[in-house]
């Protein structure tokens, strides 16, 4: 078989079934009067008129950005705690039932707390976004920073590596597999939260659009609303995963290697 | 030319004139458990000395002694006349789980710059002393290579360029070529032969293996007992040129070895 | 130098100690804070939120919302499994399917379930099924990714051993394949439980059905304080539960696979 047919029967593999249902919608849903299931059609028509680009501007640059940003300040806070309480045990071990219960902390049930000292602006978006996507990294940064090789310790020790040297060339890269596990955890909720706060919060954002949409009855735009919530949420994912195999490149080539020769 | 002069090079018995290290009744317990006493030996500049004992007997916490890695119970360890609290500067160790003790996410030359950092030289100079190790252990083709992409042999090499590279007085090694298999032993043992000729470096070699010990050493210090202390100081009178296949063919060798032996065995 | 004097306190009891004065400090930090920058949003003090819930576990409305969520929860839960373990299974076991549906699941999961709520909420109603439904949407997918990769892990030496000794197919499902899928069937579990948890809540918060999260939606709406803060910690409690819940039971059921064998408490 040429390169290019292999290629082909490849991508082929993988999209015939979501072409196929793609296309059943489009075919069973084409003469729909229900209300909650409007033709497909329609749904791609206004989808290009509403997305394409006032409301990206509007609503999908906004909610990404606040995404990002509590993402961010998140994954930077419980890193840096991480290393630290990773450094002294029984800090760690002190702290241990409070992060817990953190971490145990529905979303949901943050909401009203942040509301209340936050209001409902931007502030209490962000914060709410950082705050949740803190604790998964913060446990697994832990994880990470006490899942160093002893060996590598006593080669840090025989070379006398500065402390500074000792964070930044070995701590931090040996931690860096454990962080992605709680980074990719912290992102999905980190996306729940976004939702969550736009539909509570002030108008604003795609959470919001999908609710509103709701409520004024314009299903239509509801639909596109979710659908490019879905393609937000997993354009993050592949993005997010884009960063992990590069940072983590070396980490493939390694455990297979370890592998090999168990 | 194949000579029968004692190893020493001209310098006295035991490198009394100016030894590199002097250990002082060094003893250590974990707890109530003595094991390690009464050890007393110097180490002379430019000395390859063996390490030898059986499995357990200790070895690695007399090299954690040594190398300041852990203090001991009792005694002392002089480094070029100075108590050793810490690993100093101008040791260096290289660990016999070769695979664990190099940064993975590092290639083989950032491996080998990375002690180079902290011991405060420029970038073009730390590149430069960090090639020439890797040159010295013939690895100058694999620097972008990462360790795990290389042979045990090969990342074994990496780790004895890293020791070169910081340019030590003495460098420490536990048992580093017991993880390979014998035809990479006996390279990797002649290579170690290579660069202490050429850089002129101290080197205390932990081993378990008698036939290495005796091959590579001016001296062997055979270990023993329990507690374990030592149970001699041999002088290896060897050719100071050493082949694995003559010199080991020597009877003088066999000599040793089964001297060697007794020792370590007697409990 | 080694010491041989005594500890002065057993390691334990030093863990324990220190843990409570932890938590002592967040306490005292917390009513600092209430007192001081939150006193303007009537933020709860420690005590405050204590005598909140005293009080609220006098009445059985309290436990019996936890009891609806909890319902919720198992319910969606078990719909979720049901769902989930075949469709796993299948893609599991079929490089065809499995390739198949590739994209679909990996879309599927990073859709964040609770946009749906608004569409749901107009099919459904402030009702228990909103809930069930939402459960179902994002709990699925980490039953059904984690079965996959479950059946892909069984080890071919095992299943070479049930040739082997001419076991029955039942005897190989119960005693070879069931056993060595369990972990990462757990894994999966665990996942959908606690996403269960929060959606149950969440639908509960956001569509106005019975509940805890019902409860809190009305003391935000009322604006009482103390209330919600009761309410907010009562869920972090049962997510807490639904965890310990989980190490028990990896501990009896998993107790000879090595990462629980190691002692090691997750």
């Amino acid at each position: 078989m040429s390169r290019t047919l292999r290629v082909v029967t490849a991508v082929a593999r993988e999209l015939w079934l979501p072409v196929l249902l793609i296309a059943a919608w489009w075919w069973f849903s084409a003469g729909s009067t229900s209300l909650y299931w409007p033709p497909l059609a329609d749904i791609t028509d206004r989808f290009v008129d509403l997305w394409f680009f006032e409301h990206l501007v509007d609503d999908a640059l906004p909610s990404v950005i606040r995404l990002v940003s509590g993402f961010g300040i998140g994954f930077a806070v419980a890193v840096l705690l991480g290393l630290l309480l990773g450094s002294v045990p029984a800090l760690e071990d002190a702290t241990r039932p409070l992060v817990e219960f953190m971490r145990a902390l529905p979303s949901v049930a943050l909401l009203p707390i942040m509301m209340l000292l936050l209001g409902t602006g931007d502030d209490m978006k962000v914060v709410t976004i950082a705050f949740v996507s803190t604790w998964p990294i913060l446990l697994n940064t832990v994880e990470g920073v006490r899942s160093v090789d002893p060996v590598l310790h006593r080669v840090a020790a025989g070379y006398r590596l500065s402390t500074w040297h000792r964070i930044r060339y070995l701590i931090v890269p040996a931690a860096m597999p454990q962080v992605f596990a709680g980074a990719r955890v912290a992102l999905s909720m980190s996306v729940v939260a976004m939702v969550l706060t736009e539909m509570l919060g002030s108008p604003g954002g795609l959470g919001y659009f999908v609710l509103d949409s709701q409520r004024t009855f314009d299903i239509v735009a509801m639909w596109t609303g979710l659908i490019v919530l879905g393609l937000i949420g997993y354009a993050a994912n592949k993005a997010f995963g884009l960063v992990e195999a590069r940072v983590l490149a070396w980490h493939r080539g390694f455990t297979k290697q370890k592998e090999d020769q168990r | 030319m194949k000579t029968q002069t004692t190893l020493s090079k001209g310098e006295p018995e035991g490198g009394a004139s100016d030894p590199i290290m002097r250990i002082r009744e060094l003893g250590h317990s974990y707890g109530e458990r003595q094991v390690l006493k009464g050890l007393d030996f110097e180490v002379g500049r430019g000395e390859m000395m063996c390490i030898v004992g059986p499995s357990g007997v200790g070895k690695t916490t007399l090299l954690e002694c040594l190398t300041g890695l852990r203090r001991p119970s009792e005694g002392e360890v002089l480094f070029a006349g100075e108590r050793i609290e810490a690993p100093p500067r101008g040791l260096a160790i290289v660990f016999q789980d070769y695979s664990r003790s190099l940064m993975p996410w590092l290639s083989v030359l950032d491996n080998v710059v990375l002690p180079l950092r902290s011991a405060g030289l420029g970038k073009a100079e730390r590149e430069k002393t960090a090639l020439e190790a890797l040159a010295e252990v013939g690895l100058s083709d694999f620097t972008g290579h990462y360790p795990w992409q290389l042979s045990g042999g090969m990342q074994q090499r990496v780790a004895i360029a890293r020791a070169l590279a910081y340019r030590p007085s003495v460098v420490v090694m536990d048992e580093p070529f017991a993880s390979v298999d014998a035809q990479t032993r006996a390279d990797l043992e002649d290579l170690l032969l290579r660069v202490r000729e050429h850089l002129g470096i101290t080197v205390l070699l932990v081993t378990h293996d008698i036939d290495e010990a005796v091959y590579l050493s001016d001296r062997v210090l055979a270990l023993g007992g329990k507690p374990a202390g030592i149970r001699s100081l041999l002088t290896v009178d060897l050719p100071a040129s050493r082949e694995q296949v003559s010199t080991k063919a020597l009877p003088r060798f066999a000599e040793l070895r089964s001297q060697v032996y007794r020792l370590i065995r007697n409990v | 130098m080694t010491r041989t004097t005594l500890r002065a306190a057993p390691p334990g009891a030093r863990r324990l100690v220190n843990r409570l004065l932890a938590i002592l400090v967040a306490l005292v930090v917390w009513h600092l804070f209430a007192r001081g920058p939150g006193s303007a949003s009537g933020f709860p003090t420690p005590l405050e939120s204590a005598e909140s819930a005293a009080g609220l576990a006098g009445t059985s409305a309290y436990w019996s919302n936890i009891a609806t969520s909890v319902e919720t929860a198992l319910m969606g839960l078990g719909l979720a499994l049901l769902i989930g373990l075949p469709i796993g299974l299948l893609t599991g076991a079929n490089e065809h399917v499995r390739r198949s549906t590739q994209l679909i699941l990996d879309f599927g999961r990073t859709v964040p379930a609770i946009a749906l709520l608004p569409l749901f909420l107009l099919m459904f109603g402030a009702t228990r099924s909103l809930g069930l439904i939402l459960i179902v949407v994002s709990a699925v997918w980490p039953v059904i990714i984690q079965t996959s990769y479950a059946v892909g892990e069984i080890s071919p030496q095992l299943r070479r051993v049930g040739r082997a000794y001419h076991l029955t197919r039942w005897h190989r499902l119960r005693y070879l394949i069931a056993p060595s899928m369990l972990p990462f069937v757990f894994v999966g579990l665990r996942i959908a439980a606690t996403l269960s948890l929060l959606m149950a809540i969440s639908s509960e918060f956001l569509g106005g059905s019975d509940g805890l999260g019902y409860l809190l939606l009305q003391s935000m709406q009322i604006n009482d304080t103390h209330r919600a803060f009761v309410y907010s910690f009562t869920a972090a409690a049962l997510g807490l539960v639904l965890n310990l819940i989980f190490v028990l039971l990896q501990r009896r059921v998993l107790w000879w696979h090595p990462s629980v064998r190691k002692g090691g408490a997750q």
